[in-house]
């Protein structure tokens, strides 16, 4: 039989198969089956038991998404609570000769305390504009056991480099003798990065900060703590006379993306940004970095 | 005017028409009956079709023409529900030739003219149409099988059928020529030299 032949016949079979097949029609249960599918939207469908389970199952992967995931890729590894002090207060212990407080500047001007009211505050606010001769940038922290305020002096070369836990608190007090704009970041040995100010979360001020004040992040009564040790931590001061939209955008893309190997390259830009700062003029932009230890 | 689309007619059908439903009854259930008759050995045809269309309408809201025409989704519908039946029988057979017979009896042939010369002939047509059926049941491949049947009841389209078995296009040729090689063979094996 040549292939032509078999075509025909081939065709003849399916038109004799459609010819022959009978006429069918829906059936009293395809209409009900249409008029119960048009009451219930799709998920309706799903029984409570199965939507429950779902729910669960959903659940179950997010919270394991978060804690399986890199630190990298977590949230801020930077908590905030209340200072020892303020915990002591809550919980009715005697706070007496503590002070949750302890600005350094504050402590040099006791002479405010013998004037009388009016004069001593005229008195105080031309003695700390006095001495507000330059920036004023200092790293505090304190132990749970001690609740004694440690300064140290961000400006001045570290002698030792401090160890901190995540028992331990710890913030930043900065003084400016001009307006400035402001940012501190936070980086961790594995490579995390978190911006302290600007951060509603934190302090709720905002860029420019005026000189003669007193800054304090994050805002008081609360204290930074980490949240899990990460090697060496960093912190990057930043002052500067023009809004640093260079590292604002950085930051918000780092926020944004989920990619490892992004956020790599964004941290890599922004030690860069850094170098960079560090070559120019104090007068247009200053970076100061501490660091210390974390176990 | 416009016939109404396939696709037009799902999306009233999600709505709950009744009319749309009517439509594609008379569009598709005979091409599915004769899909399902001849690739396999259904007890009731038409409730295997009633169950197509159940599955279409519980399915409505998945189908999506950007991604399938309404003839590739229903006839993947229609191969699922004969895969779904072919593992609850184990075994697949086609319709054997007596029961083809049977139907044919009592089926569309009575409307026939009923001259001697007409039976003749009639005879003569539907010993090669019986034949055909036969060796497209004898097909020992699934998935020839239903390449075949289908490429000639979709009108002979291969992407069509491609995007049904979720294969390349060059895979369904592949399995159309070599069922349709093998039907020829068989009937050349039965003596059938056609015309």
């Amino acid at each position: 039989m040549d292939e032509e032949k078999f075509k025909q016949l081939m065709e003849k079979w399916a038109s004799h198969e459609m010819n022959t097949a009978p006429e069918i029609h829906p059936t009293a249960e395809v209409y009900q089956k249409l008029k119960d599918r048009e009451k219930k939207p799709g998920f309706v469908l799903i029984s409570w038991p199965v939507r429950w389970a779902a729910a669960g199952i959903a659940a179950a992967v997010i919270i394991l998404f978060i804690v399986l995931q890199p630190s990298e890729e977590r949230g801020p590894l930077v908590g905030l609570r209340r200072g020892f002090v303020a915990e002591k207060a809550e919980k009715g212990e005697p706070t007496q000769g503590l002070n949750e407080l302890k600005v350094p500047r504050e402590e040099k001007v006791p002479e405010v305390a013998k004037a009388p009211p009016a004069a001593a505050k005229a008195l105080a606010k031309r003695e700390k504009k006095a001495q507000i001769v330059s920036e004023q940038c200092f790293f505090q922290y304190q132990h749970p056991g001690t609740q004694a305020i440690e300064d140290l002096d961000i400006k001045s070369p570290q002698d030792k480099v401090i160890t901190l836990s995540s028992e331990d608190n710890y913030r930043l007090v900065l003084e400016l003798t001009r307006e400035r704009y402001v940012s501190i970041y936070q980086t961790g040995g594995s490579k995390s990065l978190i911006r302290l100010f600007p951060n509603p979360e934190y302090q709720s001020v905002q860029n420019p900060l005026r000189p003669g004040k007193t800054y304090i992040f994050p805002a008081l009564p609360n204290w930074f703590y980490l949240q899990e040790p990460e090697g060496e931590v960093s912190i990057h001061i930043i002052t500067s006379d023009q809004p640093q939209s260079e590292l604002n955008d950085l930051y918000a893309r780092y926020q944004d993306t989920e990619k490892k190997k992004e956020k790599k390259e964004i941290l890599l830009r922004f030690t860069d940004a850094f170098t960079s700062i560090k070559e120019l003029p104090e007068k247009e932009a200053r970076l100061l970095v501490f660091r210390f230890q974390t176990q | 005017m416009k016939p109404i689309t396939d696709e037009q007619l799902m999306d009233r059908l999600r709505r709950g028409d009744k009319g749309s439903m009517d439509e594609l009854y008379r569009r598709y259930a005979k091409k599915l009956y004769v899909f399902l008759t001849s690739v396999m050995k259904v007890p009731n045809p038409e409730d295997l079709v009633h169950d197509i269309f159940i599955r279409v309408i519980e399915k409505s809201r998945q189908f999506n023409p950007k991604k399938a025409s309404f003839r590739t989704w229903l006839f993947r519908i229609a191969q699922n529900q004969a895969i779904n039946l072919y593992r609850r029988q184990k075994i697949v057979k086609f319709s054997s030739l007596e029961q083809k017979i049977g139907q044919m009896s009592c089926g569309s042939s009575l409307h026939l003219k009923d001259t001697l010369e007409d039976r003749s002939h009639r005879t003569d047509e539907f010993a090669l149409i019986l034949a055909v059926r036969e060796c497209i049941g004898e097909l020992k491949k699934e998935i020839e099988r239903q390449a075949l049947v289908m490429y000639y009841i979709l009108g002979k389209n291969y992407k069509e059928i491609s995007e049904v078995f979720q294969k390349s296009i060059s895979g369904v040729r592949k399995h159309v020529i070599a069922a349709a090689e093998r039907v020829r063979l068989c009937l050349e094996r039965k003596g059938i030299d056609a015309f």
